[in-house]
């Protein structure tokens, strides 16, 4: 058993204290903060509850080696074999409708321009 | 939209932890009511609230749904500018207190008077992607963020406290035992974590499994803790009193284990996204009994109740599924 003490932030909260974008962050790293919690941008990192993003503009659907992906984005991913960035936008703006039963736990995002942004700094990853 | 039927014969029995499922029928008496929501709400967390109504978030139209059981009517509230609820809990106020992702904030509804008041966390947090709240024993609302965070809000002052989870993101479910102490889980982190009340700080608690994915969790009326582990398909449980963790498999093949609630008979609700259904689980007798969904992917992501009844809210086929339950 590890234990561990957080450090106490009540009334001011260090720069530093968490994963919040930068000052100066771009509004594609801004729009990410809303993938942040279930998906790395790092390449293979895939032990979060989403497969890492690096990369993913371009990328066969649900096809990261060893990840579990749900049935209904393997069902999905028969139909639709590779990530472009329209099938991207259209599923970052509304992830149950575009694959109904869906295990990604994410409410959408329906502004087009924070989609944009993105999907702009999904292709600036790489991969 | 309503739907009833009595499914005593629809739920199933799985012996004991690690088995596959079996067909056996339950000593469990059981009817279900299903509502339909309106279009597009996309249901995720519900409450009962202090009338007899069910409380749901409708996370795609920014609102706060409330659901007559007795009569099927409906109405939704409008929270606000860029709304998009997930957890909803009835606060000893009764009021409905909201982890809105969407607006940053947290929301809270007057019932009596349909005022709704909005405290948004500090501007310097960022984008904390909200998740679900829970009250202490002081009337205190203690809340998690997926991005990294937990947090309190004072219902008294107003005074929001944001803290840091030691690993980072993940902080998901949350929940408060009978003697008033707080326990959150971090999805990310794997990981349990009792929170000081008076000075916020966080002390990680392991469970065995690594990389479990601990994804919610519920105290029953002894105060253990109850731990739905999405990565593993565990279903755990922690005593405090001693320290010891047990763990048992979900019946069925590769479990996704999300929600999990212990009702007043101290039953453990869990769902399970590979087999499209909830699961009850009696630690006495290690029974397990199956609901099935009431539809293809109904991705039940959250369960809560009230003495007598248990409401499933299936974010897959947007309807709430109410269970009544009774031991023959």
């Amino acid at each position: 058993m590890k234990l561990l003490l957080a450090p106490l932030l009540a009334g001011a909260i260090a720069a530093t204290a968490w994963a919040g974008p930068a000052p100066k962050a771009s509004p594609g790293e801004r729009a990410y903060q809303k993938c942040y919690s279930c998906h790395a941008t790092e390449p293979g990192r895939n032990d979060l509850t989403g497969p890492s993003l690096n990369g993913i503009v371009g990328r066969r659907v649900a096809a990261v080696p060893g990840f579990d992906y749900s049935p209904a984005l393997r069902r999905f991913a028969a139909r639709n074999p590779r990530w472009t960035g329209t099938l991207i936008d259209r599923y970052a703006a509304d992830p149950e409708a575009l694959v109904p039963g869906t295990s990604m736990a994410f409410h959408g995002m329906p502004d087009p321009k924070e989609r944009r942004a993105l999907i702009k700094y999904l292709e600036s990853l790489g991969g | 939209m309503r739907f009833s039927t009595t499914i005593a014969a629809a739920l199933m029995v799985a012996a004991a932890c690690g088995a596959p499922a079996e067909t056996a029928e339950t000593a469990t008496t059981a009817s279900t009511q299903i509502f339909q929501l309106p279009e597009g709400a996309r249901v995720h967390d519900v409450a009962p609230a202090p009338d007899g109504t069910i409380w749901y978030t409708a996370q795609r139209q920014g609102a706060l749904g409330i659901l007559d059981p007795k009569t099927g009517k409906i109405r939704q509230i409008p929270l606000g500018p860029g709304s998009a609820p997930h957890g909803v809990v009835q606060g000893p106020d009764g009021a409905a207190w909201i982890t809105d992702s969407g607006q940053n904030a947290i929301v809270r509804f007057d019932p009596k008077t349909e005022k709704i008041d909005v405290w948004k966390l500090p501007e310097e947090v960022g984008y904390a992607n909200l998740n679900t709240g829970a009250f202490d024993g002081s009337g205190v609302h203690w809340f998690t963020g997926q991005n990294g965070i937990y947090g309190r809000l004072d219902p008294k002052t107003g005074k929001m406290d944001i803290f840091k989870d030691p690993d980072g993101r993940g902080p998901y479910g949350i929940a408060a035992t009978p003697s008033g102490d707080v326990y959150y889980v971090s999805l990310a982190g794997s990981h349990l974590a009792k929170i000081d009340r008076v000075s916020g700080a966080a002390t990680i608690i392991e469970p065995p499994t690594p990389a479990q994915g601990a994804r919610r969790v519920w105290s029953d009326s002894k105060g253990n803790l109850w731990v739905s582990e999405w990565n593993s398909g565990n279903l755990s449980r922690y005593t405090p009193a001693t320290g010891e963790w047990k763990a048992w498999k979900l019946p069925g093949d590769k479990p996704k284990a999300y929600a999990v609630y212990v009702d007043e008979r101290d039953i453990v609700w869990v769902t399970d996204f590979a087999a499209n259904a909830t699961l009850t689980f009696d630690p006495a007798s290690e029974k397990w009994t199956i609901i099935k969904g009431s539809g293809e992917g109904a991705n039940v992501r959250q369960i809560l109740g009230r003495p007598g009844e248990v409401y499933l809210p299936e974010s897959g086929t947007n309807r709430i599924m109410v269970v009544r339950s009774s031991q023959k």
